[in-house]
């Protein structure tokens, strides 16, 4: 790190830049789902009153005239979130204690009065669980099968394993998740068709894993092609340049050429790539989750916007905004780590 | 083909084998072995508290975990259903017979009774001594009685509260005391201290007055006016007040043009704020173009004074129309004028009161916010605790002791202190985690007991606490030892789950039904809910929306919904786009029940049946055949005849071509029908709407093809187009209630023990689910005739009322069935009750029918289908009955027998190479 002052202000800048971001998308998130059409009416069946009551309890109406309800204007609604969100309402328990209520507000439809936070982090472990092995597994594959592939350019092992993998990046997760759920799963039996019971296995356990193999392999299966075809472009373009016949020249064996010099250059777009995995283990996919019955957080964000679970959703949001930024910046960053030759927060004139 | 068969047969053979080996030893639950029924949910429950759940998952754990005090079950022969007590040591008793005077006089004052009090309204009930919590803490009286307090808090918000005063069962003080402390809106004079000498005014309770606004209403009543006339003055409102004032000679000119003038600004709000600034009139206001339009009803609205300040509202300044001029002379309105005005019209009565001419007067004319402190203690609620096992309600509506026992299979109790614990203030409601998220937030009593609960997954097991399992009386049932029930939103990867043996049960959709339909497992589960097309009748609302090249308003026409009635074959769309749903044309199905201590079916009695034959006694056959004559439809079409809906369609298009109303049909036009639906692109919705479409569009076509043939010179160059528009609308039945819809597909259903209390959403004039706008709302002024006595003759004073008073007369307390001792047959012992009961029941059937036939034949209301579904259940499993019983289903997990353990089921399904598809096909 040559220029580390440098480094540091350009870091410093992006924070404060990352601040303002969140800001601009807490409020934008806030603003848009309350836009979204919802019934104001309990609907058939539920006693309006008691509708009502809860939905002033928690800020979204007001009471205009015995009986008459109406939406409190959105900035208010932000502005009462913002408060409770730095200085949090409190209240006298069954014992006595002064508690402070959750500054995140509470789940009312998913997760009857849990905050936010609880819901979050109780679905993570699974979710976590198969993106690690995921990673592990197609990250390895997908570097080798690229070498193999640029190794091997435009003969017949190239041409197969790029259709096999140009197959795998156009057709939908889902349908091969389909696919090796009945195969492997239900004719075969190899392994779970669904995911085992936490509560009865617990993470570890033969059972467990035996049932994680087959959302892992459908999450894997997309990642491996791409980093097989990212990887595949930039070794071959390596390969052909000047100075990997200039190590050729200099004695060195094409093994020893490809894996000291030109695999080292080509990882520099992909290792950002395989930071973007890392960053992106804490995120679900919806249709895997649903297909293997995994209790993730895949399906988290749509059922809060789905069901209007407003404080689930906007935590959710912003917990996801934050990791997407702050993994924006560590790529951003690894590129200098990974590359002395970028260098970070250099303006035009240096 | 061969090779599948040949698996498939053997599959079944081997199946069917073990079967036989395994009935043959019987289902026992003690012999070591486990029998586990898994199952699935689409959808997770977000909290199973009884006092806050709403959809039926949130009701799905506590069915297993809790039980009422009674509870409906199958009955010994297995072919009908039984009440039997199970929290309560016996049926409840009437205490009224062994009452004291006191304490008569007691339970008056509790349930508000005014008359001599009957017996109906006070019931003991005798606890089950056995019953505990799953920690082993005995359930007592005193837990029944915190529960409902708990339930019943005004701080709470629980949306069961109503459960026990907004339904058959009315413990008496329940809802004020639920509802206290909220705050109304109420004349001002109540709560003005009228002997305040000053000039500001003064209040008899700090509590009451909340804040500085005042309200005007015309339509309200003051007791004010008790003050000012003598009599009966209930009815008085400030507009026949003022009314009286305008219309009386001796009264000053100047007071009696405060009244005018005061009328005019009301008004002339009312119609500012209904008809100017709103896209579309609230109901009822769309005919109101000037302020003398306004009905005495609709005057009835709390204005805030202060929008005369905000709004230009213009009154008169003269009595009379000045010389020269033809209306009378104007000015902007404003709050202080109003308070001129009110004083003014306050100085007619001076005479009578001492506090008029003071600068509050006017208040008394007005209403504020008040809060409501009608404070009520929860031990004036009626339910009291009468021994540590043994409660006593008191009813402020009568209720015979078989509906007491329906209202009470299921239960209010909570565990009180975890309740308490887990409870949170936020903002200023109270709400509880109790029975949501967590195992450990929850107590069972019920025969099994929750052991874990994740979003995708939940187990329940027996409760070794349960009394059952000990008291001898629940021999054979309840065998299955755990409950695995996991979330599975995917329906392809149930079904997988199911055909290899994971779970025992799976809902078929339409697309399954070609395989699994003939399958010897598959069981159909009727819902009491009827699928029905509302179509907006109102023109003026129609006409609202259409535009230029497109119509709506024909929809106004009933000739034209009569004949988009009889176009859709009921059945075809059944068995093409259902997976258990049934060709249907009433609005109460074959669920309801009309006496439930006999099992009387409604849509078995004799005027059950009539509802169809009456309504299509003159639709069947080819109208356009020769030597056609009226024939009656057969109940085997299900209200489909296309010829006749052809002709009344073609009927129809005839009127409004020829039509001069504003926007009616006209050749070139295109019929732009919208079908708004919950959610477009499921696959239920899809098939629907594509053969609702199908339908309509060629009855449309038919139609005006054969006005061409008829009369090639009037409608040779006719051209008409159809075109239905699906919309996706998840808010559709408030739509509805607007009027900005044509069409909507609207289930309703209720109580299956209760038809008659289920007409409300049809006659209730004010009821605000109604969905049938152009209906809705005219319900108490559109009379029906129904010959209740059956003499064949229509009595005027008692035989014609409006829908709404049918309604009313029909759920009142003047038809009450007698209470007695019955036979086997369900006839009563005594001859005299028998006779009195069959006059008030046949009377009660009769009224319910002909409202039935009333709305029908008003072809707004449309029923398509009576909802149901299929479900196969797999071989592990046997139902307690294989033909559906109304009330018990097929008997449920109580009198579920098991065919093999988990560990035999396990072997059978792997020699079964671990894929029983063959097995489940018909």
């Amino acid at each position: 790190m040559r220029d580390t002052k440098g480094t540091l202000i350009y870091i410093l800048k992006r924070l404060l830049l990352m601040i303002f971001t969140i800001i601009v998308i807490f409020i934008i998130c806030f603003m848009l789902v309350r836009l979204l059409p919802d019934s104001d009416n309990p609907g058939p069946g539920k006693d309006p009153t008691t509708f009502y009551r809860i939905q002033v309890a928690i800020g979204r109406y007001y009471e205009v005239s015995p009986g008459q309800y109406e939406q409190l204007p959105l900035l208010t609604q932000l502005w009462n979130f913002i408060k409770n969100l730095f200085v949090p309402s409190t209240y006298m328990n069954s014992s006595g204690q002064l508690v402070e209520v959750s500054r995140w507000g509470y789940s009312w439809e998913i997760d009857y009065l849990q905050s936010p936070i609880d819901i979050l982090f109780s679905r993570m472990t699974p979710t976590v669980l198969i993106n690690i092995y995921s990673m592990f597994l197609s990250i390895p594959i997908g570097l080798l099968i690229g070498i193999y592939m640029a190794l091997k350019k435009n003969k017949w092992q190239d041409h197969t394993l790029s259709i096999i993998v140009m197959l795998f990046i156009s057709v939908p997760s889902f349908v091969y998740a389909f696919l090796i759920q009945y195969f492997l799963g239900y004719q075969w039996g190899w392994f779970s068709p669904t995911m085992a019971d936490s509560s009865m296995y617990g993470w570890f356990s033969g059972t467990m894993i035996n049932s994680m193999v087959l959302p892992v392999l459908a999450m894997s299966f997309g990642s491996i092609a791409g980093f097989a075809r990212y990887t595949r472009a930039e070794l071959t373009e390596v390969l052909t340049s000047d100075f990997m016949l200039l190590a050729r020249t200099k004695g060195l064996t094409r093994a020893q050429a490809t894996v000291r010099h030109a695999f080292r250059n080509s990882l520099v777009p992909i290792f950002p790539m395989i930071l973007g995995q890392i960053i992106s283990v804490l995120s679900g996919s919806i249709v895997i989750e649903n297909i293997f019955v995994v209790n993730g957080i895949g399906g988290l964000f749509l059922d809060s916007i789905n069901k209007r679970d407003y404080d689930v959703f906007q935590f959710v949001a912003m917990f996801y905004i934050l990791i997407g930024l702050v993994g924006g910046l560590v790529v951003d960053i690894s590129y200098g780590l990974v590359d002395p030759r970028i260098r970070m927060g250099g303006g035009k004139g240096q | 083909m061969r090779k599948r068969l040949l698996k498939g047969t053997a599959t079944c053979a081997l199946l069917c084998t073990t079967l036989a080996v395994l009935a043959s030893c019987g289902g026992g639950v003690n012999n070591g072995e486990l029998y586990t029924y898994n199952t699935y949910l689409s959808i997770a429950p977000s909290t199973w508290n009884t006092h806050n759940w709403e959809t039926s998952e949130e009701s799905y754990i506590q069915s297993f975990t809790e039980m009422g005090l009674y509870d409906v079950i199958l009955n010994e022969t297995k072919d009908g259903y039984t009440v039997v007590s199970e929290m309560a040591a016996s049926y409840p008793t009437d205490a009224l017979p062994t009452m004291s005077r006191e304490e008569q006089q007691e339970a008056k004052e509790i349930t508000g009774v005014t008359g001599n009090l009957d017996e109906g309204y006070i019931w003991d009930i005798e606890l089950n001594q056995n019953a505990k919590w799953q920690d082993g803490t005995p359930i007592n009286a005193d837990d029944y009685l915190k529960s409902m307090e708990l339930l019943l808090s005004p701080e709470y918000v629980n949306y069961r509260a109503d459960s026990y005063y907004a339904s058959n069962l009315v413990i008496a003080n329940a809802e004020r005391y639920n509802k206290q402390g909220r705050q109304t809106i109420e004349p001002a004079y109540s709560y003005l201290d009228l002997n305040n000498t000053s000039q500001s005014p003064a209040w008899t309770t700090t509590e009451a007055y909340q804040g500085q606004a005042e309200f005007i209403n015309l339509g309200a009543t003051n007791p004010l006016f008790d003050d000012i006339f003598s009599g009966d003055t209930t009815d008085v409102t400030l507009s026949s007040f003022i009314t009286q004032f305008q219309s009386d000679d001796t009264m000053p000119e100047a007071v009696r043009l405060a009244c005018y003038r005061i009328e005019d600004a009301v008004k002339g709000y009312l119609l500012y704020e209904h008809v100017t600034s709103v896209d579309t009139p609230d109901v009822g206001w769309e005919e109101v173009e000037e302020p003398n339009d306004i009905e005495e009803e609709q005057l009835n609205e709390d204005i805030d004074v202060n929008v005369f300040d905000t709004t230009d509202i213009q009154v008169r300044t003269e009595l009379f129309v000045s010389e020269g001029e033809t209306t009378v002379k104007t000015e902007k309105y404003s709050r202080s004028l109003l308070i001129d005005d009110l004083n003014t019209i306050l100085s007619g009565t001076a005479a009578r009161f001492t506090w008029v001419g003071r600068r509050w007067a006017y208040l008394t004319l007005l209403r504020v916010y008040v809060y409501n402190d009608d404070t009520v203690e929860f031990s004036e609620v009626g339910i009291r605790k009468m021994g540590d096992y043994k409660i006593r309600l008191f009813l402020s509506k009568k209720i015979t002791s078989l509906d007491l026992r329906f209202s009470l299979t299921s239960n209010w109790i909570v565990k009180t202190d975890l309740y308490e614990d887990l409870t949170v203030q936020y903002g200023d409601a109270l709400m509880t985690s109790y029975g949501s998220s967590k195992v450990e937030n929850y107590m069972s009593y019920g025969p099994y007991k929750l052991e874990s609960f994740s979003a995708t997954s939940f187990r329940i097991v027996r409760n070794d606490q349960w009394y059952g399992y000990t008291d001898g009386k629940h021999e054979g049932q309840y065998q299955m030892d755990e409950l695995y029930t996991r979330i599975i939103t995917d329906h392809s990867t149930a079904m997988q789950e199911f055909l290899a043996g994971n779970l025992d049960d799976i809902e078929l959709n339409r697309s399954e039904m070609s395989t699994y339909g003939n399958s010897s497992r598959r069981t159909t589960t009727l819902e009491s809910y009827t699928q029905k097309i509302s179509f907006n009748s109102d023109r003026p609302s129609l006409l609202a929306r259409q535009t230029n090249g497109t119509n709506k308003t024909i929809l106004a026409n009933d000739t034209f919904r009569k004949g988009l009635s009889l176009a859709v074959n009921r059945n075809d769309m059944a068995s093409t786009t259902t997976a258990g749903s049934q060709a249907f044309t009433g609005l109460l199905n074959g669920l309801y029940i009309t006496d439930v201590e006999k099992g009387e079916m409604y849509r078995d009695t004799a005027q059950g049946k009539s509802v169809y034959t009456e309504l299509y006694k003159a639709e069947g056959g080819d109208p356009y055949a020769d030597g056609y004559t009226e024939t009656a439809l057969s109940e085997g079409d299900n209200g489909y005849n296309f010829n006749m809906a052809t002709k009344y369609v073609a009927e129809a298009i005839k009127e409004e071509l020829a039509s001069s109303e504003n926007g009616h049909l006209q050749s070139g036009d295109t019929i732009t029908l919208q079908l708004r639906v919950y959610d477009s692109t499921s696959e239920n919705t899809t098939l629907l709407t594509g053969f609702i479409r199908s339908e309509f569009t060629d009855v449309i076509n038919a139609a005006v093809n054969r006005l061409k043939e008829e009369d090639s010179t009037a409608y040779g160059s006719l051209n008409l187009k159809f075109e239905l528009q699906v919309i996706t609308d998840q808010d559709y039945y408030n739509t509805a209630k607007t009027g900005r819809y044509d069409m909507i597909f609207s289930i309703w259903g209720g109580a299956a023990t209760n038809p008659y209390n289920l007409m409300q959403v049809y006659a209730d004039s004010e009821f605000t689910n109604c969905c049938e706008y152009g209906f809705k709302g005219k319900q108490d002024e559109v009379y029906l005739e129904i010959d209740v006595n059956e003499n064949g003759t229509i009595e005027a004073s008692t035989e014609r009322r409006t829908y709404k008073d049918w309604y009313e007369y029909l759920n009142g307390n003047t038809l009450v069935e007698p209470e007695g001792e019955r036979d086997a047959n369900g006839d009563f012992v005594d001859p005299e009750l028998q006779a009195e009961y069959k006059k008030v029941h046949t009377e009660k059937l009769n009224i319910l029918a002909g409202l039935e036939l009333g709305i029908l034949g008003r072809f707004e209301a449309v029923p398509l289908l009576a909802q149901g579904t299929s479900s196969l259940t797999s071989f592990k499993v046997e139902n307690g009955t294989n033909t559906y019983i109304n009330l018990v289903g097929y008997g449920g997990i109580r009198f579920m027998t098991f065919n093999y353990n988990n560990a035999q089921w396990a072997k059978a399904v792997s020699e079964a190479g671990g894929d029983l598809s063959s097995s489940y096909r018909g």
